[in-house]
């Protein structure tokens, strides 16, 4: 696929439809015209004014990811007030790299602000994407030179062989220290294969689409077994638990069947499973953070909203009755849940119509 | 960071090529894209240490470390009351209130509590709450005086499944001062969306009992009952589905998108619009453990059959005891019994309707007998005032002649301080402190008894109306609600769901098909016709772009500006304005006027067609309930011009050109009285037709005479 045609394809996707046609009426099902005011939440609470998205849980850091995912939110819904702010701190304090990849985190209050100059391979997949969103939106060849740049590094330093010796593709959480002994250390909740399909397309970097598919055949293989795993390590003869690492379904892994739903590939047996969890461990007005890859039993939950978002909007996917329990937007959660729920309020929106909040 | 999460792994590594140090800029940043753009070794790269350290990057995503699962918060089913408002008041040294809780199912209530909080000024060791469940005394609470509302659990056991009635009585003492100023000063407050039971969400089960205690819960709330997807609904649909919420809990609608940002109540139930499938209702769980009614339209907007199993259509309120002209009536019949004072500050209403159509305004006497009694040795200075529609009609000593049945006195006011439609009877007594800047040395006890024998006689008038809004707001239909042609925002909607909500029919009353309010917000102001009182935009405005909650009334009436040593204009005005008393030009009295909305009637030849125009921040059900609760205000709007203030009471202006319309024959028996009425209307006017006759008369028989005269000469 060219790129042009690759952005004209983006511009095309249902959420840059609603704001390039101007669907901005009032019709049954909404647009993301309705998500204005959460976002418009969401920056209040996360976003300073200089561009940076404040993560309080991390000692008030920053990082790639939060970086990446507001730079994303904000092509999304079109504020290009907010996406140059992100962009202009982000390239300011973490593209400090010698490569096009981003350090991956930025502590306020130490001496060496970014101390660890390692990349974290989802939030530079997701500042791509944000990327190449808007320069879908707004043709931007510096925009779109940017993206390319990081995901021909992203390609070139995160996508590794299988350990296997097979022509299949691992995408590494950082560009250093997850090799153990031969084998790979990977987290599935990296993989969004959506993001690394549209980055793939609109920059020419088609590896990462080819490293999407792998991954998703990746995480079947572990469906069969049980939830997928915050942590697991890839060797030549199969996976194996990371030693020191979690391999529970917890607070990376809830993030898998999501972007697998938002993605389009809703029949992925790894949604089954979380799905299945899920509903068998319903509390209401808690959501399970982490379970037990094998048994689905709840080792943590969570009153926060967000987490409840993800949990809905897999069910509603999984079945067949339109409506699901998708709670309103709300900042009264860290930054991480709420993030995650507006991610899937945009899911919702422009992937399952049907799904619509009850 | 979990310890098997919070592996971090150093490493300490050789970096062959190195980065820029960072570098923070103290201004805004531009972004400098070129050094990206130029591909081949990074320009950045010559000043960076040997040696950096290396983490595998990890966030940990714990708020706190839970040792145990957490216990799903828990929902409030919150108590309701007859009176309105969420948070009731018990003024005075005695009192009570009565709630109510309905639960369809007892087992699922963890905990029962009321919250309440109190003056302070309140002497706690001679105050106590005394409240009862179902009938079964619970034990008697001190108060304690704070400013923030605590709880007080109550016996859960004591409740049953169904409704359950709580009866709370007070007595309360001022710990300085006794007296009136001292009853004002001590009171008790209940909080209702912070008293009932809680329960698990999940125990909302779904069904339409829970539905309907759900609803009623969320109704009584104040914030509304969502409504999720109703643009899928048609016009019709939404007013139907409004009018059913009325008449299930007297809510209304509050259309909410469902994506956010959430408010900080949690919603026990909405109404969502699912799309999809075939038309239908059903029960679903939303998210926050809501009880959700499901609605699947028909293709053509409407409500899928069946409705009346989940919201069936409205009831009728009751309305006002009616008084029958020339006839006397008992106070009992109107629902007023036997009724005791036992604070220093005592207050009691009655309210009752005349007929539309009764007018008087001349002379006319009505009559009310009072039957009362009261207690001796009460302190000097102890007395009742009577009044009609907040004019005194007698003030009544209490401090002599007490212990003894007391004849009844028969109070003679005029008939003019009636009015058509809603009326008001109050009792208000006051009893001095003895001494008064001493705490009350025992309570007071009941000192004054308002027998129901009481009667009132309210004189007979020939049918009579002067055009005002009053009897269009009693007629108007709930279809009748409307937006305007070229309508609309969100806030015109939000309003006219609301009193499509709030207009509850009235027993008795009928309503007229043709009858309508049009509702608008002051950005659609535009639309409302200039008619005969010439009000625009930008009066409108002025009334309305004031921020909400502070709305202002003249200090005093503004009357029109007689200078009488400047012109003959002026004089004229003044003489104008002395011949026929009223409300001065609308212009003059809409001077400093402010308010949160207006209702208006621009054309009194058309007084079926009513406005009402919202401002800018007003809260569209708030303004729907005192539109609603106006149709039984002795104080609501009468005349063409009504602003409503932020307490809730209305401004009216009626058009002293307004003249009265007779509405049957013109009779020598009604003769007197209209021409009674037509006098104390206008004054000038009468007098100079009055003048008219009598020089027709006198030149009749000037005529006559000199006619008469000339033909005896011949």
């Amino acid at each position: 696929m060219k790129r042009r045609d690759a952005l004209a394809g983006l511009v095309a996707a249902p959420w840059h439809g609603a704001f390039v046609t101007g669907l901005w009426a009032q019709t049954a099902a909404p647009t993301l015209e309705a998500l204005l005011p959460a976002w418009a939440a969401w920056k209040l609470a996360y976003l300073t004014a200089e561009g940076r998205v404040v993560d309080v849980l991390q000692q008030g850091a920053s990082h790639s990811e939060s970086q990446g995912y507001g730079l994303f939110l904000a092509a999304t819904f079109a504020d290009r007030a907010a996406f140059d702010s992100i962009l202009g701190w982000t390239e300011l304090n973490l593209a400090i790299r010698p490569d096009a990849l981003l350090a991956w985190r930025w502590l306020p209050d130490a001496v060496d602000q970014v101390a660890d100059r390692n990349n974290a391979s989802d939030g530079d997949l997701f500042y791509a994407w944000g990327l190449v969103t808007m320069a879908a939106r707004e043709p931007s060849a510096e925009l779109l030179t940017r993206a390319t740049a990081v995901a021909t590094d992203l390609a070139a330093r995160c996508i590794v062989p299988h350990p296997d010796g097979s022509e299949r593709m691992l995408f590494v959480p950082a560009a250093l220290g997850f090799d153990r002994d031969g084998a790979t250390i990977v987290n599935l909740s990296y993989y969004m294969p959506l993001a690394m399909r549209q980055v793939a397309a609109a920059t020419g970097v088609a590896v990462l689409s080819r490293c999407a598919a792998d991954g998703e055949a990746l995480m079947a293989a572990l469906a069969a077994e049980g939830l997928m795993p915050d942590w697991i390590q890839v060797g030549p003869s199969g996976t194996s638990v990371v030693e020191g690492m979690s391999d529970r379904n917890g607070y990376e892994a809830l993030r898998i069947a999501p972007f697998l739903v938002w993605s389009g590939n809703a029949a992925h047996p790894a949604v089954a499973r979380q799905v299945g969890a899920y509903r068998v461990a319903a509390v209401e007005r808690l959501t399970p953070t982490v379970m037990d890859r094998g048994t689905g039993a709840v080792i943590e939950n969570s009153p926060d909203a967000g987490y409840a978002a993800l949990a809905a909007l897999l069910d509603c996917v999984e079945g067949t009755i339109p409506g699901a329990a998708l709670p309103e937007f709300t900042t009264d959660q860290p930054y991480y849940p709420a993030t995650l729920h507006l991610m899937m309020l945009i899911a919702q929106i422009t992937v399952y119509p049907r799904c619509h909040p009850l | 960071m979990k310890a098997g999460l919070a592996l971090v792994v150093s490493l300490v590594i050789a970096v062959g090529t190195v980065a820029r140090a960072q570098t923070v800029q103290e201004d805004v940043p531009t972004i400098d894209l070129t050094p990206m753009l130029e591909g081949g070794d990074h320009p950045i790269l010559s000043d960076v240490p040997e040696e950096v350290q290396v983490d595998i990057p990890h966030l940990d995503r714990v708020v706190v470390d839970p040792a145990d699962l957490r216990e799903p918060p828990e929902m409030v089913l919150s108590m309701q009351a007859e009176e309105a408002g969420r948070i009731l008041r018990i003024t005075g040294e005695t009192g009570g209130t009565k709630l109510f809780l309905d639960l369809p199912d007892v087992s699922v209530a963890d905990r029962l509590f009321l919250s309440y909080r109190t003056s302070v000024d309140i002497l706690p060791d001679r105050s106590q709450l005394r409240i009862t469940v179902n009938g079964t005394d619970t034990d008697p609470v001190t108060p304690v005086s704070t400013d923030r509302f605590q709880k007080l659990d109550l016996p859960v056991e004591l409740l049953v499944a169904g409704r359950n009635e709580i009866t709370v009585a007070v007595t309360q003492a001022h710990r300085i001062y006794c007296g009136p100023e001292a009853s004002f000063q001590t009171w008790s407050e209940f909080d209702l969306n912070a008293s009932g039971v809680t329960l698990k969400a999940s125990r909302f089960a779904l069904n339409e009992a829970w539905l309907r205690t759900a609803l009623i819960a969320q109704a009584a709330s104040g914030n509304g009952v969502p409504l999720r997807g109703g643009d899928a609904l048609s016009v019709t649909a939404r007013a139907d589905l409004a009018l059913r919420l009325s008449g299930a809990a007297g809510g209304w609608l509050r259309p909410e998108s469902g994506y956010g940002p959430a408010a900080a109540a949690t919603d026990l139930m909405r109404i969502s619009v699912v799309l999809g499938g075939a038309p239908g209702i059903s029960l679903r769980r939303g998210a926050g453990g809501a009880i959700v009614l499901a609605l699947v339209p028909t293709p053509e907007g409407a409500l899928p059959p069946g409705m009346d199993a989940y919201l069936p259509q409205p009831v009728s309120m009751a309305d006002l005891p009616a008084v029958s002209p020339g006839q006397t009536v008992t106070l009992e019949a109107l629902g007023f019994p036997d009724t005791s004072s036992a604070n220093h500050y005592s207050r009691q209403d009655l309210r009752f309707r005349l007929p539309d159509s009764w007018l008087i305004l001349a002379s006319q006497r009505a009559y009310l007998t009072l039957t009362y009694a009261f207690t001796a040795n009460l302190p000097e200075g102890t007395v009742l005032l009577v009044k009609i529609n907040g004019r005194a009609l007698q003030l009544l000593p209490l401090d002599k002649n007490g212990g003894a049945p007391r004849p009844p006195l028969e109070i003679e006011f005029p008939a003019r301080l009636l009015h058509p439609g809603a009326n008001e009877l109050t009792f208000e007594a006051t009893v001095p402190g003895d001494p008064p800047d001493l705490p009350c040395s025992t309570p007071l006890g009941p000192f004054l008894t308002i027998s129901g024998q009481t009667d009132l006689t309210v004189p007979v008038s020939p049918r009579m109306q002067i055009v005002g809004m009053g009897p269009t707001l009693l007629a108007i239909p709930r279809s009748g609600v409307g937006l305007a042609p070229d309508h609309a925002g969100q806030d015109d909607i939000l309003a006219q769901l609301a009193l499509m909500a709030q207009l509850q029919p009235i027993d008795g009353q009928s309503l007229d098909p043709e009858a309508s309010l049009t509702v608008v917000s002051l950005s659609s102001a535009d639309q409302v016709p200039a008619g005969e009182l010439g009000l625009n935009v930008r009066d409108l405005t002025t009334i309305l772009s004031v921020p909400v909650g502070g709305a202002a009334v003249p200090e005093k009436e503004v009357l029109p500006s007689v200078d009488w040593g400047t012109s003959a204009g002026a004089i004229l005005s003044g003489v104008r304005s002395m011949a026929r008393p009223g409300d001065p030009e609308l212009v003059d009295w809409l001077t400093g006027r402010t308010g949160e909305a207006v209702l208006l009637m621009p054309d009194g030849a058309v007084p079926a067609k009513l406005w009402l125009v919202v401002g800018p921040g007003s809260d569209p059900a708030k303004v729907a309930r005192a539109v609603a609760e106006a149709r039984m205000d002795p104080a609501g709007p009468r005349g063409q011009v009504a602003i409503l203030g932020p307490d809730g009471s209305w401004q009216d202006w009626h058009s002293a050109a307004a003249a009265p319309v007779l509405q049957e024959p013109l009779s020598l028996m009604n003769f007197r009285f209209v021409a009674g009425a037509y006098a104390s209307w206008d004054p000038l006017y009468f007098v100079l037709v009055l003048f008219g006759l009598t020089a027709v008369s006198v030149l009749l028989a000037l005529i006559f005479v000199v006619t008469t005269r000339g033909g005896r000469k011949q």
